[in-house]
């Protein structure tokens, strides 16, 4: 089975490290979390998969086998692994058609447009509107349409839910959720949102200060309230 | 966000233009009746205007392809250079230094597109990984190596230039009578725009403009953020070169001043006045300027005091242009229809 493999990857911003000796392991058709404070490393880690030019990696990062470690960004996108970075990105001064056309790869089906429509509500009936004119809910859900319009075998999220209302946030939770089984893609999605990552995880991983310092299962998670507050700051009530 | 899963609908084709929006975009007819009309119009004015305007809006035309060769990087990729006039000036002088070889004009043209486009690759290549405004130092600094040069090499002429640069014959049509040559120009222009209107309306332009909005973001849906940024170049370089061949050919000499950094920033003024976010901005910024420049020059001694004021009302008042005040003047009158 295909897998997205990091093994003791760093990483450095110039002298700053941001990220120490991590290790994780996405497959496809599951989703994993990463939980952590700010700061914690959690979009160094998904910069660092992505080859990030501003970020000085080591360790190893392999598709399928195949290292990505001398790979520029936008092949790692053409490997298979498509990056949501944080802040929505969305290209605003084209159109959610245009968003989703230069987006799509040689390698996606001829349908795939038809599936990320059926499959990512709001996104059809956008298709004429210009970037600068959608909500934030809106954005994001061009923004993850656009990723799967290239067919990744790996969907990186960068906390997908900042900055959203809490019946959106519901509402993406429960889209992502069906992305694994309808794209068949293992998402890796980093949080702030404990409540968000638990409920839609099969696996969970918490780093604090650029270090791995708990896996498990979400259930385990929630079960451990000493964990929470140590290295998440927040109570389950 | 919670709809039902579908079955994917039927109704979207397969193939290489995968929206309907975009698929349309593709087969858009602006690539054509755009530059019909740029010449209809520029062409009724020129024959009702006296000689002198004629030969102004003849230079005019030629800057309107040069400013969009700018925009194509300002306006459509978001990379800056401060010297887009050394590609205007190696396309004039590679038709002047070659001027005595038994070539048509068109030829002449490809020549000057060529050169320019070569040093465009070789510029980019080298700063291929330098940030924005390093880049644009490094431009800055070619084109005043390129100007230096002029005045260096003794067979560039130095400041006197080179003269006689013949205009040539296409099929038996001796291009020397200005009515002719504004027609060979005019046209050469208006099938250049098209072919860039083409460019920015296809997936290239649509990539181009994702850069220009976020590079990272480009790079992470796998657009090659590097090598379209190349090719932006390479293709604003060779326009910018024919441009300059152009140039050569309408005025018969070319002097280092089509090299200089201040023809560089004029460049910019003129795009800046049509406004670089619509596609003929750039081109009615060249027009209107050059008319100004000749009515400002012509009446007062502070000339250089009121273009810039003029550049100053356009960065603070109107940012997007000329162009840009015009969309908006349509969409509040047409909002005032609507409320009537």
């Amino acid at each position: 089975m295909s897998e997205l493999k990091i093994t003791s990857l760093s990483a450095s911003y110039g002298l700053a490290v941001a990220l120490t000796d991590v290790s994780i392991t996405l497959r496809k058709g599951e989703t994993v979390g990463l939980l952590g404070r700010n700061g914690a490393g959690k979009t160094t880690l998904l910069k660092s998969i992505v080859n990030d030019p501003e970020i000085s990696a080591t360790g190893e990062v392999t598709v399928a086998g195949a290292s990505l470690r001398k790979t520029p960004t936008y092949k790692v996108a053409r490997r298979g692994v498509a990056w949501v970075p944080d802040n929505r990105r969305i290209f605003t001064s084209l159109s959610v058609a245009e968003n989703l056309d230069i987006a799509k790869s040689r390698k996606a089906p001829g349908d795939q447009l038809d599936k990320v429509l059926a499959n990512v509500p709001l996104v059809e009936k956008l298709l004429k509107r210009r970037g600068f004119e959608l909500s934030g809910g809106e954005q994001q859900a061009v923004t993850i349409a656009r990723a799967l319009m290239g067919d990744p075998d790996f969907l990186l999220l960068d906390e997908p839910t900042e900055g959203l209302a809490p019946l959106i946030v519901e509402q993406l939770r429960t889209s992502i959720s069906r992305l694994p089984s309808l794209f068949d893609l293992g998402v890796l999605v980093t949080e702030q949102n404990f409540r968000f990552v638990t409920e839609l995880a099969d696996r969970v991983h918490i780093l604090e200060t650029g270090q791995a310092v708990w896996a498990g299962a979400p259930d385990e998670l929630v079960a451990r309230p000493d964990l929470i507050n140590r290295h998440l700051s927040v109570g389950e009530k | 966000m919670s709809a039902p899963v579908r079955t994917a609908p039927r109704r979207i084709a397969a193939g290489p233009s995968i929206l309907p929006g975009v698929a349309s975009a593709r087969f858009d007819l602006r690539p054509v009746y755009e530059p019909l009309i740029f010449l209809v119009l520029t062409s009724a004015a020129y024959f009702a205007m006296p000689p002198n305007m004629q030969y102004i809006l003849g230079i005019a035309v030629i800057y309107a392809l040069l400013t969009t060769s700018l925009s194509v990087l300002f306006g459509w990729t978001g990379t800056y250079t401060f010297g887009h006039a050394a590609f205007f000036g190696m396309g004039a002088y590679a038709a002047a230094l070659l001027k005595d070889q038994a070539w048509g004009p068109l030829t002449f043209l490809g020549v000057s597109a060529a050169v320019a486009a070569v040093a465009a690759v070789v510029i980019g290549l080298i700063g291929r990984r330098l940030a924005k405004v390093e880049f644009a130092m490094l431009t800055m600094i070619v084109g005043q190596i390129a100007y230096l040069l002029t005045f260096r090499v003794p067979e560039l002429e130095g400041d006197n230039g080179i003269y006689g640069i013949p205009r040539g014959e296409i099929a038996g049509v001796d291009l020397a009578p200005p009515e002719t040559f504004w027609w060979y120009s005019v046209i050469v222009v208006a099938v250049v725009m098209g072919l860039l209107r083409r460019i920015n309306l296809s997936s290239f332009g649509e990539s181009l403009s994702a850069i220009r909005d976020d590079p990272v973001k480009a790079a992470a849906i796998g657009i090659p953020v590097n090598a379209l940024r190349l090719a932006a170049f390479t293709l604003a370089g060779a326009v910018a070169g024919l441009a300059g061949g152009l140039f050569a050919q309408q005025g018969s000499i070319v002097t280092p001043s089509t090299l200089s950094f201040t023809f560089s920033g004029q460049i910019i003024i003129m795009a800046l006045l049509g406004g670089m976010t619509r596609f003929w901005g750039p081109a009615v910024g060249a027009i209107l300027f050059q008319f100004i420049n000749a009515l400002v020059f012509g009446n007062t001694p502070h000339a250089t005091l009121v273009l810039g004021a003029i550049l100053l009302a356009v960065v603070l008042v109107f940012p997007s242009g000329v162009l840009g005040v015009l969309s908006r003047l349509r969409g509040l009158l047409s909002r005032g229809r609507r409320t009537r």
